[in-house]
């Protein structure tokens, strides 16, 4: 049988040799068709994916193929007996390879013979050119995967919505109530000029210009665009924080009470503030004309800004009494007396209503009676009952001075703006959040607290139930009875000590600043009941 | 001699004997191939064939080759069993004493030619088939031990059907072969004519004897089988069962009853001496496809279907040897 087992060996060497070859060829043939389709199918398996089916495949073709070709000596007996037309002689042999007998020896070495006489297995080329064939397909197949290029594939545009825009077209309705409106600006509202001709043009050109807009979001714009240019004209008119906001940088505190008293426009407040404060600061001569002089001068420098000489008073005799009325008053100290007259501040009631209140007080200081006390004060609440007129309990106003009436105007001003933005808004649905922040909106703080100073402890205004927050009550232990006024908890040292470098350092924009500013003024001043 | 010499000669003894019935017997190439197969096998043969086709002196020459007493037995319907055993006769010595002597009949013969066995009647067909079976005679309670090799050509005619006892398929399964002689072609008759205006003795020379038949038997045992040819022997004879549920479609259509289990045992006896016959030393699917024929067309039946289309047993089997061969 050793020529029956050398050929099995033969035999099973080539069965390892093709398995290897054709498992060679397909892992090669896959590795090439696993690269064309990751370079020209956009929805390819994972190259993770494609490796392990390639390998799993691989393995798999070649366990089969050597365990289909590989031959068992039974197997291949009875392929030599079938393909050589042997009559079972080389199976016989095999299954009688361990039996003894004459006749079992003698089949035995009839079959290998036989074998021997087998024609030869053939050539290498014969034998294996179909693997070298397989291979050859492998290999081109790769050579094609890697030469053929990669399928480019159109840039992914990521297309934003199409979000369709609103349109717009001007309806009648709110034609109609905007013509009322400027109509009613311009027949029945005090708004000043020139505030009154400049909102009624900025909305006759609202009106044009919406008459061709045809999306929402441009008449949106259009209308705050609007609501913006009238507040910029009303604020431009309204003098009252420019006057306040230049008292209130006086050093001298009682320069600073009228600031208070007129930043919220109101006559009640007026009132209040001045005969509260003013007029309990006032208590000597040299008061009254520090004030005088120190309001002259702050006023002065509103319309002529540069180095302003304090004015030798020069009153006339019927100004004596101190009767309210507009009154030329000749500054002799300005030999510029032309240039202040162009400036429109001059005009503005306000302004000269501060102007009157401070020379009126100027003219008791200059007198040359010797007042008492009461007397002075009495003095004083004349002028001040002139300028600001006056308030029975219940806080009503019963009688109106130049200086409240001057703060109405102002006040009217800022009604006929609320008037356009809730007209403007109301007509085209603009929801008042959407509007930027306003110039009259912005309030600048007055009458707070300066370096050094110490407070009053007048942190609210008082007057009963009609101020909140300044004559609440908050539990703060620093304090010796547990509790503190509302407004005075910021002269605490514990909060001025922390709020003071963030104010004056660059972490804070001037608008929060502002707000800030507004919102300490209020939690000192209070704020007026609804 | 060696075990190896004499299979070396097996073949050659085969040969010879072939050669030298060739002298006597003309054709019939197959038949004295099988029948020579069955002797060395130790089986008995069936022959059928018409009168005159050879049947006697294929027998007698076949006695001269292997050096073995020949007789034939000529079965009538009035045979009686005693007339092929031979039985006990009175006799007087010298003496004048009257002994009972055993009276030997042809049976103790080596080679028998029980010639148109199916003329007897059943009581002397089972005698004589029980004799082939046994190799031995009892006679009144003794026993007399036919001589080795024993075989038995039986010959049924297939003309003559009136007042003839066909042997029972039991029986039947006695023989290994069935072998059919079928009239010589013309050629051959030709030959037979001129050879027998020369001399109508048989001239064969003897070759071998009765204990190189025997000893080539006892060799021919040895050769092997492999499992598969084994299976597919028996798978064979198993096929020709149409009650089985694995058998085969033509089992199921055209055999009314299958062979027994002597006919795989006759199987591969008989391929085993086929084998060494033609040289191989191990029996081939090839060699039970030759001699499943003669080995199994006396032992199925067919029926009805195959006689409708014409099929013969040996057409039959030969569709069983092919679903046989599918199957494997």
């Amino acid at each position: 049988m050793d020529f029956f087992k050398k050929l099995r060996r033969e035999v099973n060497r080539d069965a390892l040799i093709k398995s290897l070859a054709y498992s060679f060829a397909f892992a090669v043939f896959f590795v090439g068709l696993s690269i064309l389709f990751v370079k020209r199918l956009e929805n390819a398996l994972k190259i993770g994916y494609l490796i392990f089916i390639g390998v799993f495949a691989t393995g798999l073709i070649f366990a089969t193929l050597y365990f289909l070709l590989k031959k068992t000596e039974k197997k291949l007996a009875r392929a030599l007996d079938e393909k050589y037309a042997l009559n079972e002689k080389v199976q016989t042999m095999v299954a009688f390879q361990n039996e003894e007998g004459t006749i079992v020896q003698l089949q035995r070495e009839d079959a290998e013979q036989r074998l021997q006489y087998l024609p030869r297995r053939g050539n290498v080329v014969k034998r294996f050119w179909m693997n070298a064939l397989a291979v050859s397909l492998g290999i081109g197949m790769l050579i094609t995967g890697i030469a053929v290029p990669k399928k480019e594939s159109a840039p992914i545009v990521i297309q934003p919505p199409q979000i369709q825009e609103a349109t717009f077209k001007l309806s009648d309705y709110q034609r109609n109530k905007i013509n009322a409106l400027i109509l009613s600006i311009e027949t029945e509202s005090a708004l000043k000029s020139p505030a009154k001709e400049q909102t009624v043009a900025e909305i006759k050109k609202l009106i044009a210009d919406l008459e061709t807009v045809t999306l929402e979001k441009t008449m949106k714009e259009k209308v705050i665009d609007c609501i913006v240019a009238v507040d910029g004209y009303v604020d431009a008119v309204n003098t009252y924080k420019k006057i306040c906001v230049e008292l209130d940088n006086s050093a001298n505190e009682t320069v600073r009470i009228p600031a208070v008293a007129m930043i919220q426009l109101d006559p009640v407040t007026l009132v209040k503030v001045m005969n509260e404060r003013l007029a309990t600061s006032l208590t000597t001569k040299e008061e009254i004309a520090a004030f005088f002089t120190e309001t002259y001068v702050r006023m002065e420098n509103l319309v002529k800004p540069k180095d302003v000489v304090a004015p030798t008073m020069l009153l006339s005799a019927s100004s004596n009494e101190g009767v309210s009325g507009e009154e030329e008053i000749e500054d002799s100290s300005n030999s510029d007396s032309k240039e202040p007259q162009e400036n429109p501040l001059l005009q503005d009631s306000l302004y000269v209503a501060v102007k009157k209140l401070a020379e009126q007080l100027g003219k008791i200081s200059a007198s040359e009676e010797n007042f008492t006390e009461e007397g002075l004060a009495k003095e004083i609440e004349k002028v001040l009952l002139s300028a600001c007129g006056n308030i029975d309990e219940n806080d009503n106003v019963i009688l109106s001075g130049y200086l409240a009436d001057a703060l109405e105007e102002q006040k009217e001003n800022l009604r006929v703006r609320i008037a356009v933005i809730d007209e403007l808004t109301s007509a085209f649905r603009i929801d008042k959040s959407e509007l930027p922040l306003l110039a009259c909106d912005v309030i600048p703080s007055v009458g707070g607290l300066r370096g050094g100073e110490d407070g009053d402890g007048t942190g609210g205004s008082g007057g009963g139930g009609t101020i909140y927050a300044g004559s609440d009550k908050i539990f703060d232990p620093i304090y010796a009875d547990g509790h503190v006024e509302y407004g005075k908890v910021l002269e605490n040292d514990e909060y001025k000590e922390k709020y003071a470098p963030i104010w004056e350092g660059e972490g804070l924009s001037d608008e929060l600043k502002a707000m800030l500013q507004e919102y300490s003024q209020k939690l000192l001043d209070g704020t007026q009941k609804a | 001699m060696e075990n190896t010499e004499k299979i070396y000669k097996f073949s050659d003894y085969v040969a010879k004997i072939k050669s030298e019935l060739k002298k006597d017997v003309v054709g019939q190439q197959d038949i004295i191939d099988n029948v020579i197969i069955a002797i060395i096998a130790g089986g008995n043969v069936l022959l059928e064939g018409v009168p005159g086709v050879g049947k006697t002196r294929l027998v007698r020459s076949l006695g001269q080759v292997l050096s073995l007493p020949f007789s034939r037995i000529q079965f009538t319907p009035d045979l009686m069993p005693s007339d092929v055993t031979g039985t006990n006769v009175v006799e007087k010595d010298d003496n004048g004493k009257l002994n009972t002597v055993f009276r030997r009949g042809p049976i103790f013969a080596n080679l028998v030619l029980a010639d148109e066995i199916n003329r007897a009647t059943p009581k002397t067909q089972s005698a004589m088939l029980e004799v082939m079976q046994e190799h031995k005679v009892t006679i009144a309670n003794k026993t007399y031990k036919l001589a080795e090799p024993f075989f038995v050509l039986a010959t049924e005619n297939p003309i003559e059907q009136d007042g003839t006892y066909p042997l029972p398929e039991a029986q039947m399964d006695r023989f290994m072969f069935k072998l059919v002689m079928k009239f010589p072609e013309v050629q051959e008759l030709m030959d037979i004519v001129n050879m027998t205006q020369i001399t109508m003795d048989e001239t064969a020379n003897a070759v071998i004897d009765g204990n190189t038949i025997l000893e080539m038997r006892a060799l021919a045992s040895g050769v092997p089988v492999l499992d598969d040819v084994l299976l597919y022997a028996t798978n064979l004879v198993a096929n020709t069962h149409p009650e089985r549920e694995t058998a085969v479609s033509s089992a199921k259509k055209y055999v009314k009853y299958g062979a027994s289990p002597r006919a795989a045992q006759a199987l591969i006896t008989s391929a085993k001496v086929r084998a060494l016959i033609n040289g191989n030393y191990n029996v081939s699917y090839e060699d039970i496809d030759a001699l499943a024929r003669p080995v199994l067309r006396h032992r199925i039946k067919i029926n009805y279907n195959a006689v409708n289309e014409h099929l013969t047993v040996d057409d039959v089997i030969g569709l069983l040897i092919k679903e046989t061969r599918r199957s494997k």
